[in-house]
C-alpha cells in the first residue's frame, strides 16, 4: 500500500533509533496509559505505536496481540503528518483506509483516532485509539483528554531516556575514582 | 531432557571443560545462581574462550541448556548462563541461538559478558525482546568494566544489571560514591530492570549495600562456585 511520509522522515528516524526505545521491554506507566485510554474511551485497543522506516512497533498495546505491523499499513502514517489529532470516524467510509488489509481484515478496524507523539521536535508516533465498530469523531472534551494522554507519554519517554543517560554519566563518575 | 542427567564435564577444542554452580543470596531470587565453565587450562580463562570456534560456543551453549534444565528440574534453581558475544555477533548465528533458546522450556537468564563487544544497538535491542518472547531473561554481566560502557545503560535493553565489584568494593557509608549507587539502583528500579551485585566479599560492604536497597547478591561472602554434581548431591540430600 502507499503511505504519506513526512518530508522529515529520514532525520525523524534517526532520532528514534537514537531514542533506543524500539524493540525494547514492557513500560509499566506507558501500559497504564493505554489501559486508561480503553477505560476512558471505551475503545477495543489502544496502542502507543512508534513508526520506524518499514514497520509501526507498539511500545505498549492493549487490545492487541501483535507486536508490530508493516509501515504502509499503518493508520498513524496519517497522524505522524501534523501534530493535531488524526481521525477517521469509520474506516470502510474512508478512500485512503477501505482496503487496508487492517481495515478488510484482522482486527478489522473501522474507527481509529491518535495523536501524535513527539520527541526532540520530530513525530515518533501515535497515542492510538482503535475500535472494529464506526465512531462519531471525538468531542472537545475527549480531544483534550487524549491530547493530555499523549503529553504524558511524551514526557515518560522523555524521562527515561535522561534516566538512561543519567545512570551511565553516574557509573562514569563512580569509574574514574 | 527435564531431570535426566547430563555430563558436569565437556571436551572441547581438546579442553576438558568444568561446570561449575554459583548460588546468588537474595530473599526473593529472580536468579538463584550461575552456570560458571573452568576449563582445564594453565593460561587465561578469556583467552581459551576467544579461541573458540562458533561451532565449540554452540556445544557449550547446548550443553548450559541441558545443565540449566537439569538443575532446575532435580533442585528447582532458576539459572544464568553466560554468553560470550562471539556468539551472536553475526545475524546468522544470533538466529540460530534465539531459534535454540526458544525450544528451551525452562527459563534462563543469559548473561552477556564484557570480554567482546556487543552487536550494534538495534540488532541487539531485537536480539534482547526475542529472548524477552521466549519467556527467558538477559542481563548484562560486569557491568562497570570492559565494553560494558555507557551506552550499554543508555541504548541496550537488558533486563536484569549486574553491577561489578570495581564499582561497589571500596564503598564508605559516608561516601558519596554510596549516594550515587543508590540512586542508581532507584533508577534501575524505576525503569523496571532487576540487579545483582556482584564480588560481594564483606560483610560490611554486604550492609552497606543492603542499606542502599540492593536485593540480590553474588559472591564468596555467601557462596562459592562448586561443581554441578556437587551441588545436585547437597540439595537432593536436602529435599
Amino acid at each position: 500500500m502507499t503511505f504519506p511520509r513526512p518530508d522529515d522522515d529520514e532525520e525523524r528516524i534517526a532520532v528514534l533509533r537514537e531514542l533506543g526505545i524500539l524493540d525494547t521491554g514492557p513500560d509499566e506507566n506507558l501500559q497504564r496509559i493505554v489501559h486508561l485510554c480503553r477505560l476512558i474511551f471505551g475503545v477495543e485497543i489502544s496502542t502507543v505505536s512508534l513508526i520506524d522506516e518499514a514497520r509501526q512497533w507498539f511500545k505498549a498495546r492493549d487490545g492487541l496481540d501483535a507486536c508490530e505491523t508493516s509501515r504502509d499499513v499503518a493508520f498513524c502514517n496519517y497522524t505522524i503528518l501534523g501534530d493535531d489529532i488524526f481521525e477517521v470516524p469509520d474506516a470502510l467510509e474512508h478512500p485512503d483506509f477501505k482496503e487496508n488489509p487492517l481495515v478488510t481484515g484482522d482486527p478489522r478496524i473501522r474507527f481509529y483516532a491518535g495523536a501524535p507523539i513527539r520527541f526532540d521536535g520530530k513525530r515518533l508516533g501515535a497515542l492510538c485509539l482503535i475500535d472494529s465498530s464506526p465512531r462519531e469523531p471525538l468531542d472537545q472534551r475527549e480531544r483534550s483528554i487524549l491530547i493530555d494522554l499523549a503529553a504524558i507519554v511524551e514526557r515518560e519517554i522523555r524521562i527515561q531516556r535522561m534516566f538512561r543517560e543519567s545512570m551511565a554519566l553516574l557509573t562514569e563518575v563512580i569509574k574514574k575514582k | 531432557m527435564g531431570g535426566e542427567a547430563v555430563a558436569s564435564q565437556l571436551i572441547v577444542g581438546g579442553v576438558r571443560l568444568m561446570a561449575m554452580f554459583q548460588q546468588y543470596e537474595s530473599d526473593d531470587p529472580i536468579i538463584s545462581g550461575e552456570l560458571l565453565t573452568r576449563p582445564d587450562v594453565t593460561g587465561s580463562i578469556e583467552t581459551f574462550f576467544a579461541s573458540l570456534d562458533i561451532i565449540d560456543h554452540f556445544a557449550i551453549l547446548d550443553w548450559h541448556l541441558d545443565l540449566s534444565e537439569m538443575l532446575n528440574a532435580r533442585c528447582g534453581a532458576k539459572v544464568a548462563i553466560n554468553i560470550h558475544n562471539l556468539l551472536v555477533e553475526r545475524e546468522e548465528d544470533r538466529g540460530i541461538f534465539l531459534e535454540r533458546i526458544a525450544r528451551h522450556s525452562t527459563a534462563v537468564t543469559f548473561e552477556f559478558t564484557e570480554t567482546h563487544p556487543m552487536p550494534a544497538v538495534e540488532p541487539s535491542n531485537r536480539m534482547l525482546s526475542r529472548i524477552r518472547e521466549s519467556g527467558h531473561r538477559s542481563a548484562l554481566d560486569d557491568f562497570g568494566t570492559g565494553y560494558n560502557g555507557m551506552s550499554m545503560f543508555t541504548d541496550y535493553d537488558f533486563d536484569i544489571v549486574k553491577f561489578d565489584r570495581s564499582l561497589t568494593a571500596d564503598l564508605t557509608r559516608s561516601s558519596d560514591d554510596l549516594r550515587t549507587i543508590r540512586l542508581l539502583r532507584q533508577m534501575l528500579d524505576e525503569l523496571g530492570k532487576a540487579h545483582v551485585a556482584e564480588g560481594v566479599e564483606s560483610q560490611e560492604i554486604h550492609r552497606i549495600l543492603l542499606d542502599a536497597g540492593f536485593t540480590t547478591f553474588q559472591g564468596y561472602l555467601f557462596h562459592a562456585p562448586r561443581s554441578v554434581d556437587e551441588f545436585i548431591n547437597e540439595r537432593s540430600i536436602q529435599r
